[in-house]
């Protein structure tokens, strides 16, 4: 190639100008320039969320456990005075059975002396005046009323609990036919000054005394740790803001990064298509004129014609092979022209070879970009390979998206090979099937190739969607 | 001697191509012309008999100039010599106006007979790239010999409808909706209502404007 080649050629095209001609037309460089810049690019589909709606969406979760919290701890206290009210009342009742009753609870009494029970009387009464105590009864082993501060008592069979507690001289809480819910009953069992077994049956209010208990722990406690919760939560507004908006950056400068990186490789290939095409491609071109233009003069004087030819053929094959290099460089990139077309060209490149490629596939065009990239090239290096290897005359490749993941899959009627020679090819450093399943994996996804000796070739590419939509009911 | 221009934007094909006429002894080059600009004054300079052009040049590009010379009515012979290989370039220069396409990778003797066959009234294609021109002919009778029906079911095809939607679109059974797509196939040559769509989009859509 002559070295003034490349300064002829700046005088012609005007720099900067960024248009390649090559195989698909003008390929502008400038929205390629514009793209790596990254800036204000959305991510690739399924915009994160704003960091208001993170931050709502943690206030909201947190203010929802805090009041599960309250509540929970809520009930606790109550249970906790609830506790507390009964063992009060039991102590209660003892003293009300042990210390006020039983000792009236004389000979005189038992055997309905009036005055005996006037005074009984009199200790009850001042007894309900101070004490939260509503009822008192006593009953003997028959279950027979001896003494009530009610009038309509009347005679029931004791309960087992309230036998043993008669027995024992213990005491058993019990819940009186009929009581109000924020009453508590307890039997005791005390001996008459006679030495009579006898039941003193007390009754109480619980409000008096479990909801004072309860309530006072509740009241108390509820603001204190909900106010801390509610402080700790808005303390940590700014910091949980600071972290979302960290986040999302993150993901944005991500994906920018990527696009700039898809980007980048293919501004790449544009250029060295670009060299190849516009430098080395008219150079080669040139000389063979140049040899034919030798040759044709010489044809009939000498034998330099035959070596002439050799040398030209060899530059034209060499220019056949550099063009088809140059196809692949200069492919616009996937996501830029859809898989399905794509797909639709590789196909008919291939069908110009005398292989016939039939494509299944639609509604491809909410594939995200990556998705379709990586399919493409399997695709792509499906396709080299069959061309290459396997002596096919038909290929069918169908894509299938469903809301999970994207399949394709490459059917070839070629001669196929044994699992084991892919392995020893793999071992040998063929590794384009290889670097293939890497590509796949690292979307998530994985390629499996399955064959055997004359049955053909199936390649399957499976790659999740992940959390990236594909509006499937859309049509074009 | 017939007198032939040369049009590339690269300099040493230019005088590679000059070469390869310089070794014959009856072409001529009269003259090497590096962008499509200065064509129809060179043309008129020169008096040349048949252009040598390329399709990708700065400035005004190899198609339009074939429209600039057709419509300028110069009786020069037009013989396309480019790498493009694609079926729309190769249609698009031939409605241009151009006489022969031949590609650059040929072998010199038949570029020089693709200008001996210009300047003969004869139009030299590549074998590759006719193949474009034929496919396109077979296409274009295949689409004209369609039925109305048929015109209509492609049309859903091209949509990317199934033959389900179809039926129900065009109020027939799914039956013959099959029956009237495997008929287009035939009739367009193709092997699957894929390449039926985009056929379909290429003629009947070109550059997405209905009506075609």
């Amino acid at each position: 190639m002559r070295t003034d080649h490349s300064g002829t050629r700046q005088s012609t095209k005007t720099p900067g100008t960024g248009e390649v001609h090559c195989r698909q037309g003008r390929l502008p460089f400038e929205s390629v320039a514009h793209d790596t810049s990254g800036r204000r690019q959305p991510a690739f589909r399924g915009e994160q969320r704003s960091e208001t709606a993170t931050v709502a969406v943690f206030v909201l979760l947190a203010i929802v456990a805090a009041c599960g919290l309250a509540a929970s701890v809520g009930a606790a206290a109550r249970r906790t005075g609830a506790e507390e009210a009964s063992r009060s009342f039991r102590q209660l009742a003892a003293v009300v059975a042990g210390s006020v009753v039983a000792p009236l609870l004389t000979p005189q009494l038992v055997g309905g002396s009036a005055a005996a029970e006037a005074r009984l009387d009199l200790a009850v009464d001042r007894l309900e005046a101070t004490a939260p105590v509503v009822a008192v009864a006593v009953r003997d082993d028959e279950g027979d009323v001896v003494w009530s501060d009610d009038p309509s008592a009347t005679a029931a069979p004791l309960q087992p609990a309230q036998r043993t507690a008669l027995m024992d001289r213990t005491l058993v809480l019990t819940s009186p036919d009929g009581a109000a819910r924020d009453e508590l009953s307890a039997s005791v069992g005390v001996q008459a000054t006679g030495g009579t077994p006898l039941l003193v049956e007390v009754t109480g209010r619980t409000d008096d005394l479990a909801a004072t208990g309860a309530r006072s722990a509740w009241t108390s406690f509820a603001p204190l740790a909900l106010g801390a919760l509610l402080l700790l939560q808005l303390a940590q507004l700014p910091f949980l803001w600071r972290l979302a908006r960290r986040v999302r950056q993150h993901a944005r400068t991500e994906a920018a990064l990527r696009k700039a990186a898809l980007a980048a490789t293919g501004l790449e290939r544009r250029r060295i298509a670009s060299e190849v095409h516009d430098d080395v491609l008219p150079g080669l071109h040139a000389l063979i004129y140049e040899l034919d233009a030798q040759r044709l003069a010489r044809v009939q004087r000498d034998g330099d014609a035959a070596l002439f030819d050799r040398v030209a053929e060899g530059l034209r094959s060499g220019i056949r092979r550099l063009r088809a290099l140059l196809l692949d460089l200069s492919e616009q990139r996937v996501p830029e022209q859809g898989l399905e077309a794509a797909l639709a060209r590789a196909a008919d490149r291939m069908a110009a070879t005398g292989v016939e490629v039939s494509v299944q596939a639609a509604d491809l065009d909410r594939l995200p970009g990556p998705v379709a990239e990586v399919l493409y090239r399997c695709a792509q290096e499906s396709l080299r390979n069959v061309a290459a290897h396997s002596g096919a005359e038909r290929v069918d490749i169908a894509v299938a998206v469903d809301a999970a993941e994207a399949t394709m899959t490459v059917d070839d009627d070629g001669r196929g090979f044994e699992g084991s020679r892919l392995a020893e090819k793999r071992a040998a450093g063929h590794l384009g099937l290889q670097a293939l399943g890497d590509l796949v994996a690292d979307q998530g996804g994985s390629l499996t190739a399955s064959s055997s000796p004359g049955q053909g070739t199936r390649i399957v590419a499976r790659v999740p969607l992940d959390d990236v939509r594909v509006d499937m009911g859309v049509q074009r | 001697m017939i007198r032939v221009l040369v049009v590339d934007d690269h300099e040493v094909v230019r005088r590679g191509l000059a070469a390869l006429l310089g070794a014959t002894g009856d072409l001529e080059c009269v003259g090497t012309v590096p962008d499509g600009d200065q064509v129809l004054a060179e043309v008129d300079r020169s008096a040349a008999d048949v252009v040598m052009l390329d399709l990708s040049m700065p400035g005004r590009d190899g198609v339009s100039v074939i429209r600039a010379l057709r419509r300028a009515g110069r009786p020069v012979g037009v013989l396309v010599l480019t790498s493009f290989q694609e079926p729309e370039r190769v249609l698009e220069a031939m409605q241009a106006g151009a006489d022969g396409y031949l590609l650059k990778d040929a072998r010199g003797e038949r570029i020089l007979d693709g200008v001996r066959a210009v300047a003969a009234g004869g139009a030299p294609i590549d074998p590759s790239v006719a193949r474009f021109l034929l496919t396109d002919l077979r296409q274009h009778a295949g689409l004209d010999g369609l039925t109305d029906r048929e015109r209509e079911v492609l049309e859903l095809v091209r949509q990317g409808l199934p033959n389900k939607s179809i039926a129900r679109r065009l109020q027939i059974t799914e039956r013959t909706v099959k029956a009237h797509v495997t008929n287009i196939l035939l009739r367009l040559g193709v092997s699957d209502r894929t390449q039926a769509a985009l056929l379909a989009e290429r003629h009947l859509h070109p550059a997405g404007v209905s009506g075609g």
